[in-house]
């Protein structure tokens, strides 16, 4: 398969990412152009899939990157968020993890996290894969990742937003 | 990726890496049987796997073009070199009707306890036969507190065989124990009880790891046991090659307490594809 073809089965899931990391359809999509324009015109491509997807995941980055540093954004923005190491779990209800919720939390998380959940959770990338495109180690993607779900499970717990109960036809209680 | 050669607490941050599917042979082995053993475990990997599988499909992307090689020159412009043609296509199921023929069948089996089977039987029955206005369940969402009488279950989600969770009870069986049942719904008729209940290893035990199949007429149940729980999955009159795979994927899924992997729901769409519908 050419190199044109390959980056066009990752199209949607890399606007995924861009979209995570600027929160914008334009400039996400221009930012997919950007990438696949990169990817395009690169002499050389990893010729293994996983590799070639880390690849162009980090192409993407580092587009977005370099706007970042042109237009003089807070860098901070990426730098994650500290965290306490303790993991407790989540003491949360399953029934609120809808869509919806899910969805209009998201966007309130800080990039970091928006960023590794869009990387393992909608584009399929594995830690390893994460890693490579992020250049971490994959411990530190494994720790990302469960503080990032934690977050936004709580998010999710504690947001004003839920599909509405449903209603019990009287008679119909249960034994 | 990982390991746990400590062998130290199952921690939030392992779960999600046994969720992610990158813990190593052992370690996965070793998550799986405390989860099936522990409530609390099991009710952190669920809320980590519906967690995944809606932000698996919570992509929102409009349709993504290969760029035009000439906005090389034109980048001050992004638009005009982005997004046309192809569509989103948007996953819908649809909802058939049910089929409302009653069903009655003496369901003994020489190779299960009779009174289990006619007891899961008996409550496949009561929801199927006169589903729509039995209905207490949300469309594909299964209700906390359901879950909360039997918190070591896995439930899992049939989408990828167009089985929609239209059902969910909790229903008495001997002594104090109670069953949780649970009901798919298919969109050419069919309709899949799934029972499960406490099951505690006894010399008697009829239930094995491995599933055990009884089938009477046209009606066919797979039943096995999961750590402390038993399973059994019924249909009436679906497609024997169909109902097979669905309950060896269930099978599975109940011992590891996971989603169903890519593979899985390939071979879930295509046993379907491949079936006839449930006759009425």
């Amino acid at each position: 398969m050419d190199t044109e073809r390959r980056i066009e089965t990752y199209l949607q899931r890399l606007y995924g990412y861009a979209f995570s990391l600027t929160r914008d359809q334009h400039r996400s999509e221009d930012l997919v152009q950007e990438c696949a324009l990169r990817a395009l015109s690169a002499k050389k491509t990893p010729t293994d899939e996983p590799a070639f997807r880390a690849w162009l995941f980090r192409i993407l980055k580092n587009a977005f990157l370099d706007r970042l540093r042109r237009n003089k954004t807070a860098i901070a923005a990426m730098e994650d968020v500290n965290f306490s190491p303790v993991m407790e779990f989540w003491q949360g209800e399953e029934r609120f993890i809808t869509a919806l919720t899910v969805k209009i939390e998201m966007a309130k998380l800080p990039l970091s996290q928006r960023e590794i959940l869009t990387l393992i959770d909608i584009s399929g990338l594995s830690y390893a894969e994460a890693a490579e495109t992020l250049g971490i180690p994959t411990g530190t993607v494994m720790s990302r990742i469960s503080r990032a779900r934690r977050a936004l499970l709580e998010a999710v717990e504690s947001s004003n937003i839920h599909e509405l109960p449903v209603k019990k036809k009287a008679g119909l209680a249960l034994k | 990726m990982s390991d746990r050669m400590d062998n130290g607490p199952i921690t939030f941050e392992i779960l999600n890496a046994y969720v992610d599917g990158e813990l190593d042979t052992a370690s996965i082995a070793e998550v799986a049987h405390a989860v099936a053993e522990d409530g609390e475990l099991a009710h952190q990997v669920a809320a980590i796997s519906r967690l995944r599988s809606v932000l698996a499909e919570s992509l929102d992307a409009p349709s993504q073009s290969m760029p035009d090689p000439d906005i090389f020159d034109d980048r001050a412009d992004p638009l005009k070199a982005s997004l046309s043609g192809r569509s989103v296509i948007a996953a819908s199921i649809a909802f058939a009707m049910f089929m409302t023929g009653s069903i009655l069948v003496s369901f003994l089996d020489r190779n299960l306890k009779a009174d289990m089977m006619q007891n899961a039987w008996l409550m496949h029955q009561g929801w199927s036969i006169d589903a729509p206005a039995q209905t207490k369940t949300q469309p594909g969402f299964i209700n906390a507190d359901y879950i909360k009488a039997l918190p070591e279950a896995y439930i899992p989600d049939l989408t990828a065989a167009r089985l929609t969770l239209i059902h969910t009870s909790v229903k008495p069986i001997s002594g104090n124990s109670k069953a949780l049942l649970v009901g798919y719904r298919g969109t050419r008729g069919c309709k899949i009880s799934l029972t499960v209940f406490p099951a505690p290893n006894s010399p008697i035990d009829p239930l094995g790891e491995e599933m055990s199949l009884s089938t009477h007429g046209n009606s066919e149940a797979y039943a096995w046991r999961a750590g402390s729980l038993g399973y059994v999955i019924m249909s009436a009159g679906m497609d024997s090659l169909r109902f097979r795979t669905l309950a060896r994927s269930v099978h599975r899924t109940s011992r590891i307490h996971l989603p169903f992997d890519s593979q899985t729901r390939l071979a879930l769409q295509k046993s379907r594809d491949k079936s006839a519908p449930c006759p009425a």
